[in-house]
């Protein structure tokens, strides 16, 4: 797969400590990338940089061999979907869809025919004649995510696009989006502070702190094997073990229980989450670690059993200063 | 019983105060005025008063020249105060929120003070006349007892005012309308006239009508800063009371003013109640 998206040295400061500072990343054709971070990371100076809404400091950006650094919005091959309010409200589905079409003067049964495809790509056919105002929050999403295919974009960059919705909604475009993504061939910047979204739509993530990418890569080997103690901390759920002035990071389905009446731990609670059990084990006040059991293992336990705790897999960090 | 009762006299009772009120400083004048109107001196029925101005040149030429006046002021005030608008909109510099802060304070400056000011600087022998004579230029600006005084005045109390109408209507425009018009590739013009104007251009024509209908009864500026003749129908309303002594006639035009201000009203109301298909169940 080649490179779609290079970025170089991309400085980009709001006062003293905001913003971005020397990133370097590369996007592959046909990939989805997610920036993932906390708030005020950066993750969305970056993406808004590509698109041209933030003037860059320094740094190079390259679409598809080209630098676009400096080129206005309306001049670049991007298109972008924003977390909310995105179609405009006195324009029905249909106008929403064909305004950047007819900015660029396309015949308009070329516009008909594309508006139809897009629309049956994100099964919203049917539709055109409705106002935003008539749609769900979900529905408009995914009208904003067609209309802005229809102008092909080389690239598509989404921010916190399902943020504004409800969990479930949330979820069935998760799956939506990498559907369309897959059939439609699309490479896209996805930008969340919700590490199980990254986790779940991801060909590769990038994860973010104050201005600085901390880890980048396939979402498994940054679960795995986190590269610093922010990200081990950021994605998913982690115990974190102090000894003899190192720690240990230990997943919580990497701990295995065993009765033992001598044992360190003692079960403190069981919490039924569905299909699996959270138990959160205690050895002193302040070392709790939470462990994940299987529905049919975590039958043998109860609170107040004395416990040992096995690590299958464990990852030294430096211990916090 | 008793409290069943009290229920159904309660509304009414709270109502009351506000609505004798209005009976006695709204409803009986307005009634009285018109009844007045169709009236001569000792009472027999008349057209004459209306007759009068209808045919009268002094009275013709008035209305033209409050018609100047007021559409004058309204597309200036209009103009300026969508620009500035816009521009406390969609600016995010240090300048244009000191300016967001302060733009309101003429309307909190009394008006004839504010009138007074204005005067001092733009009369023949005010500030800029004084100012421009220090480098030897003897500059008269004329616009002092003439339509322009009297429209720069007013420029000064309903620019601030209409920019708080139309500001409010502007933040009604997320950021993400504009930029994802300017994603689609359209070009700021574009976005003016296909995005923001459709959004806000029904409070543009509710910040014009009340900018015309204030200037048709404009009563304090034409007074200090207008010219003898033509004169606008507030200060030829003054004279027929003040210095004719013509109340049928000062009644007949007092309709004729409320008439005009009704057509104001009309098109104030008609682009209120009209609720386009996109704007339901917003």
């Amino acid at each position: 797969m080649s490179e779609k998206l290079i970025i170089e040295n991309l400085t980009k400061k709001f006062g003293k400590n905001e913003g971005v500072e020397n990133i370097n990343l590369s996007v592959k054709e046909h990939e989805l990338l997610t920036l993932l971070g906390p708030s005020g990371c950066g993750k969305t100076t970056i993406l808004r940089a590509i698109g041209g809404f933030n003037q860059i400091d320094s740094g190079r950006i390259l679409l598809d061999g080209k630098e676009i650094q400096n080129l206005q919005p309306e001049k670049r091959p991007t298109g972008m979907v924003f977390q909310s309010y995105n179609l405009w409200p006195h324009m029905t589905v249909y106008e929403n869809m064909a305004f950047g079409m007819q900015i660029r003067k396309c015949p308009k049964e070329q516009i008909k025919k594309e508006i139809k495809k897009m629309l049956e790509l994100v099964r919203m056919d049917g539709s055109e004649k409705k106002y935003p105002s008539q749609l769900s929050g979900g529905q408009q999403q995914r009208i904003a995510i067609a209309r802005a295919l229809v102008l092909k974009p080389s690239l598509l960059l989404l921010d916190e696009p399902f943020s504004a919705l409800d969990a479930k909604i949330r979820g069935q475009m998760r799956e939506e989006l990498k559907r369309i993504q897959r059939e439609a061939g699309l490479t896209v910047i996805f930008v969340t502070h919700d590490q199980e979204e990254a986790m779940a739509i991801s060909d590769r993530i990038a994860v973010m702190r104050r201005g600085y990418m901390e880890q980048v890569g396939k979402p498994e080997e940054i679960y795995d094997h986190p590269k610093t103690r922010f990200v081990a901390e950021f994605i998913g759920e982690m115990n974190f073990i102090e000894e003899n002035g190192s720690s240990f990071a230990v997943r919580p389905e990497d701990v295995t229980l065993q009765h033992d009446q001598n044992g360190k731990y003692e079960i403190f609670q069981m919490m039924s989450l569905g299909h699996y059990t959270q138990a959160i084990v205690k050895k002193s006040e302040k070392e709790m670690l939470k462990v994940f059991l299987e529905k049919d293992q975590a039958k043998g336990f109860e609170t107040g059993n004395r416990v040992n705790c096995i690590f299958d897999r464990q990852q030294e960090f430096a211990a916090r200063a | 019983m008793k409290q069943k009762r009290q229920k159904t006299w309660t509304p009414y009772a709270m109502v009351l105060p506000a609505f004798a009120v209005m009976m006695l400083v709204v409803v009986l004048p307005i009634i009285n005025t018109i009844l007045q109107s169709f009236k001569t001196a000792d009472g027999t029925f008349t057209m004459a008063n209306y007759q009068y101005f209808f045919t009268s040149k002094e009275a013709f030429q008035s209305l033209i020249f409050t018609a100047i006046e007021a559409f004058s002021t309204m597309i200036l005030a209009i103009i300026f105060s969508f620009l500035l608008a816009l521009y406390l909109r969609f600016s995010k510099s240090k300048i244009s929120k000191l300016i967001g802060r302060l733009y309101l304070l003429p309307r909190f400056i009394p008006g004839i003070v504010a009138v007074y000011a204005v005067m001092n600087i733009i009369k023949d022998s005010g500030f800029i006349n004084r100012f421009l004579q220090l480098f030897g230029i003897v500059y008269k600006p004329g616009l002092l007892y003439d339509i322009k005084g009297i429209i720069l005045c007013n420029l000064w109390f309903n620019i601030p005012f209409s920019a708080m109408l139309l500001s409010a209507a502007l933040s009604a425009v997320a950021d993400s309308y504009v930029e994802s018009a300017r994603d689609a590739g359209c070009s700021y013009w574009k976005i003016f006239q296909k995005i923001i104007w459709p959004l806000v251009y029904k409070d543009v024509i509710v910040a014009a009508t009340f900018i015309l209908m204030g200037q048709i009864g404009a009563f304090t500026i034409p007074y200090l800063t207008g010219p003898n003749n033509p004169k606008m129908l507030g200060i030829l309303l003054y004279q027929q009371v003040n210095t004719y002594l013509d109340y049928q006639k000062a009644a007949a035009l007092s309709v004729l003013m409320f008439l005009l201000c009704l057509g104001g009203a009309v098109v104030y109301i008609k682009s209120n109640m009209k609720e386009e298909v996109w704007e339901k169940g917003r």
